[in-house]
């Protein structure tokens, strides 16, 4: 009943003129953001967030909110239709969203990409509604240990995800791990590879590495080859999914919204590793694993929703326990303090009226996303069909753009270009980025946690093996990592991903 | 929206160009200073507490002046990219520094190579505020009190270990260990939330944390507030006893915000500035908004004062790296 009475509050407060306005605006810029590749939700809302200071703290909320949780809509349809992603949630759509896009099936992709956000939309609302209090207590077990052996068990899984030779895949890995050392030693201070470069003294900036290596290097690669170019003008078709796609996407989308939640509450890469994880997860059980890479409906409905779910359920921890579970809920914190918040717990006991106003907003969102998005579709094609040659300079622009206002430094692009050969690079030689990307977001945070164990257990390792949450993970990794190494489930593997190619 | 902050962008743009353009020109008459936008650049990132500071004071002397004070953040590198973009800055009175000396002179020893010299290479305006720190322990903890930790760490069996996230809350936790005269193990965080993470489960023994944190985490129940390193009690929270009622005699903890200019700004531009800028800081205005943030004025008669205050800093920072074994990277 507390449940009820508690959403009546909120609804009330996000029903007012403005906050509808504000989480409107919020949700349009953020499916164009999330459309326009190279821009992603983290610079615009770094962008954006001066112009909330004048605003009432659940509007400003609301506003923002709406960017994050629209720019995963919008993501999608870059993804399904170029093959870029719009952000790295949503990696793992191009790879069976571009075929379905190539077999024609494009408006079918989008539909279900929409369908499957708003369905885990709302199913995260709610379980952000129920559960914010209660699922508290689920961090409150995870120390250091834990997360150390989650990452660990993450890392594992981006191997598996990843296309073409596991060498090249456990390289890339490593590469990942090796520019996460970069910057400051957290535990002792010492300054690692920054060759005296003060802007690497904090490490590596994530905006000049991941536009880097998507965007811009996509963009060479597009016009390095005259026949990947024509990936925009690939024919919508009908927005209706067939009986048999359907029925095929909605135990995907169930799926993907329960791991989806899940993992977006854990600090730490919550969103993407959602769709990471929701991808193998589908691939694994399915009857037709081979169908993976070739235009799965099922590859793209899962991780769409659980990309979506893991962004609702993210506001979990930044509003129960006051931590961000990535860049943009970081961003967030800042946004709640410029209002004169301070993140934790007490926010739902001391404005309740914010908690749940914005629980509210966000369903009221995902209902305008896919209200406004599935008629839209057409123009956000429009914006996609936009000449190459003109098209490309202007993304460039805008990557640069964004580059450059993150840390008000041309520094900055200059990393950004260096990346681009980098991505550039790799996919000449064939290595895929997201295990890159992977080890080179969770390595530091992992080595973090490492070393904290290790100082807290004054220097016993066991400490990993000794606490059962900790150990369930290590033994899943080990366990993951000696199926991919037995024989016969790599040449299962091997098979798999050579009939995409 | 976003047409907004595009405009802004330009605008900024635009900014640049004047300043570079005029900067080429006749000195400025301090009578009529500003006749431009001032540009005031901080190393806090866009959007932290740090920032609502720095803007808070930037639109107290928009009202002053009726000029625009454009805030820049340049994060990184513990504000060094701040530091050096103001020191390359021309000294004309239209670049303005607002920053803690956390970065400004903890960076003196903490890097190998600063490049600078505070005392020299920057001019000290005035100071801003000074931010109060709490002494906490986990909400579980058997410590009730500050004496009752101390014993309790003298006698532990294994190592005392303190949790830090930032440079700042290290020198704190060093200070304190100094005046108790006591040795413990640093663990370092990235976040302050998992810093409060592990010693509310009692991970680690104890947690200094800026207050306006430090009452919030409290107030939910995850850390009790043992005492406060102000010179007296901090008005948000006057229940908080400070330590040195607690014994440790000359314990004092604040650390401040100032305000530079780049060297070679013309004195009476300095003094103009200086002089609205301590209107400012003692304003009733000011108070009510730092007691929000767990900080208070820090008010200097005048701008020599306020670089003497510099000066203590930089000795404060000295000891602490010392103490808490950092190495000059």
């Amino acid at each position: 009943m507390d449940l009820i009475a508690n959403l009546a509050t909120g609804f009330s407060a996000a029903l007012t003129f403005t906050n509808l306005g504000l989480c409107l605006i919020g949700v349009v810029l953020g499916t164009a953001i999330g459309v326009l590749p190279g821009i992603g939700p983290i610079a615009t809302i770094a962008m954006l967030l001066p112009l909330t200071y004048g605003a009432p703290p659940l509007g400003a909320l609301i506003m923002l909110a709406g960017i994050y949780y629209g720019a995963q809509y919008g993501g999608s349809t870059t993804a399904i239709l170029v093959n870029m992603p719009g952000e790295t949630a949503s990696v793992v759509t191009c790879i069976d969203g571009y075929k379905m896009a190539q077999n024609g099936r494009a408006g079918a992709a989008l539909s279900i990409a929409a369908i499957g956000s708003f369905v885990a939309g709302c199913v995260g609302t709610l379980v952000v509604a129920a559960f914010a209090p209660a699922l508290a207590a689920l961090s409150f077990h995870f120390l250091s240990p834990e997360y150390f052996s989650l990452m660990l068990f993450g890392l594992v899984a981006s191997v598996v995800l990843a296309h073409g030779s596991i060498m090249k895949a456990v390289a890339m890995v490593f590469l990942g791990l090796l520019f996460g050392l970069v910057g400051t030693d957290v535990q002792s201070g010492v300054v690692r590879y920054a060759f005296g470069v003060t802007q690497l003294y904090d490490g590596i900036d994530f905006v000049p590495l991941s536009i880097g290596l998507f965007g811009i290097a996509e963009i060479m690669r597009n016009l390095d080859s005259p026949t990947a170019r024509e990936g925009i003008r690939h024919r919508v078709g009908t927005l209706w999914p067939t009986r048999e796609e359907i029925s095929r996407s909605w135990p995907a989308v169930l799926r993907g919204t329960g791991l989806g939640s899940i993992l977006g509450i854990l600090p730490g890469g919550g969103s993407v590793l959602g769709s990471f994880g929701s991808y193998v997860l589908e691939k694994r059980i399915s009857k037709h694993p081979e169908a993976f890479g070739n235009g799965a409906v099922e590859g793209v409905a899962g991780p769409e929703a659980a990309n979506n779910a893991g962004a609702q359920t993210s506001f979990i921890p930044l509003l129960t326990l006051g931590v961000p579970s990535n860049p943009v809920m970081a961003i967030m914190v800042g946004a709640l303090m410029i209002q004169g918040i301070a993140p934790g717990t007490a926010v739902i006991n001391d404005h309740p009226t914010l908690f749940w106003g914005l629980v509210a907003s966000m369903w009221i969102g995902n209902l305008m996303l896919v209200i406004a998005n599935l008629p839209l579709v057409g123009v956000w094609v429009k914006l996609l069909q936009v000449p190459y040659r003109i098209l490309f300079p202007i993304i460039i622009v805008l990557c640069c753009i964004g580059i450059y206002v993150t840390q008000m430094s041309s520094t900055m692009i200059v990393f950004a270009v260096g990346f681009a050969v980098l991505g550039y690079l790799f996919s000449k030689l064939d290595c895929e980025v997201a295990p890159f990307i992977l080890a080179f977001v969770l390595g530091p945070l992992m080595e973090e946690n490492l070393r904290r164990s290790m100082v807290l257990s004054d220097g016993d390792p066991t400490v990993f093996l000794s606490r059962p949450i900790s150990l369930a993970l290590i033994l899943a990794s080990v366990g993951l990592f000696v199926l991919i190494a037995l024989p016969h489930v790599r040449s299962t593997r091997q098979q798999a991903f050579q009939d995409e190619d | 929206m976003l047409g907004r902050s595009i405009a802004t962008f330009i605008a900024g743009l635009g900014t640049t160009a004047v300043i570079l353009a005029t900067s080429l020109t006749i000195p400025a008459q301090a009578q009529d200073y500003p006749t431009r936008p001032v540009r005031v650049i901080t190393g806090y990132p866009a959007g932290g507490g740090g920032d609502m500071l720095i803007r808070h004071y930037a639109t107290g002397l928009e009202t002053e002046t009726g000029q625009r004070y454009i805030v820049e953040n340049r994060p990184g590198a513990n504000g060094k990219i701040a530091t050096d973009a103001v020191i390359a800055a021309s000294p004309d009175g239209y670049t303005l520094f607002i920053f803690g000396s956390a970065g400004v002179a903890g960076n003196l020893f903490l890097l190998k190579e600063p490049g600078y010299d505070p005392t020299t290479d920057l001019i000290t305006a005035a100071t801003l505020t000074a931010s109060g720190f709490f002494l906490t322990v986990g909400a579980d903890s058997p410590f009730e009190n500050m004496k009752a930790l101390m014993d309790g760490l003298k006698s532990k069996s294994g190592t005392i270990k303190y949790g830090a996230s930032t440079n700042v809350s290290i020198a704190a936790s060093e200070e304190f260990l100094r005046a108790a005269d006591l040795k413990a193990t640093r663990v370092a965080y990235k976040t302050m939330g998992d810093a409060v993470r592990d010693v509310a489960a009692g991970q680690t023994d104890f947690l200094i944390a800026d207050a306006a944190f430090a009452m919030a985490q409290a107030k939910e129940g995850r850390l009790r507030i043992l005492a406060a390193t102000t010179p007296e009690r901090m008005p948000s929270a006057p229940e908080v006893p400070i330590m040195i009622e607690e014994g440790l005699a000359d314990f004092i903890f604040t650390p401040r915000v100032f305000a530079w200019f780049p060297k070679d700004t013309p004195a009476d531009i300095v003094e103009k500035t200086a002089a609205q800028l301590r209107e400012i800081a003692a304003s009733e205005e000011t108070a009510k908004f730092l007691e929000l943030n767990g900080a208070v004025p820090s008010l200097t008669a005048s701008s020599v004062e306020a670089a003497d205050v510099l000066k203590q800093d930089i000795e404060m920072w000295k000891r602490v790296t010392a103490a808490a074994g950092l190495e000059a990277q």
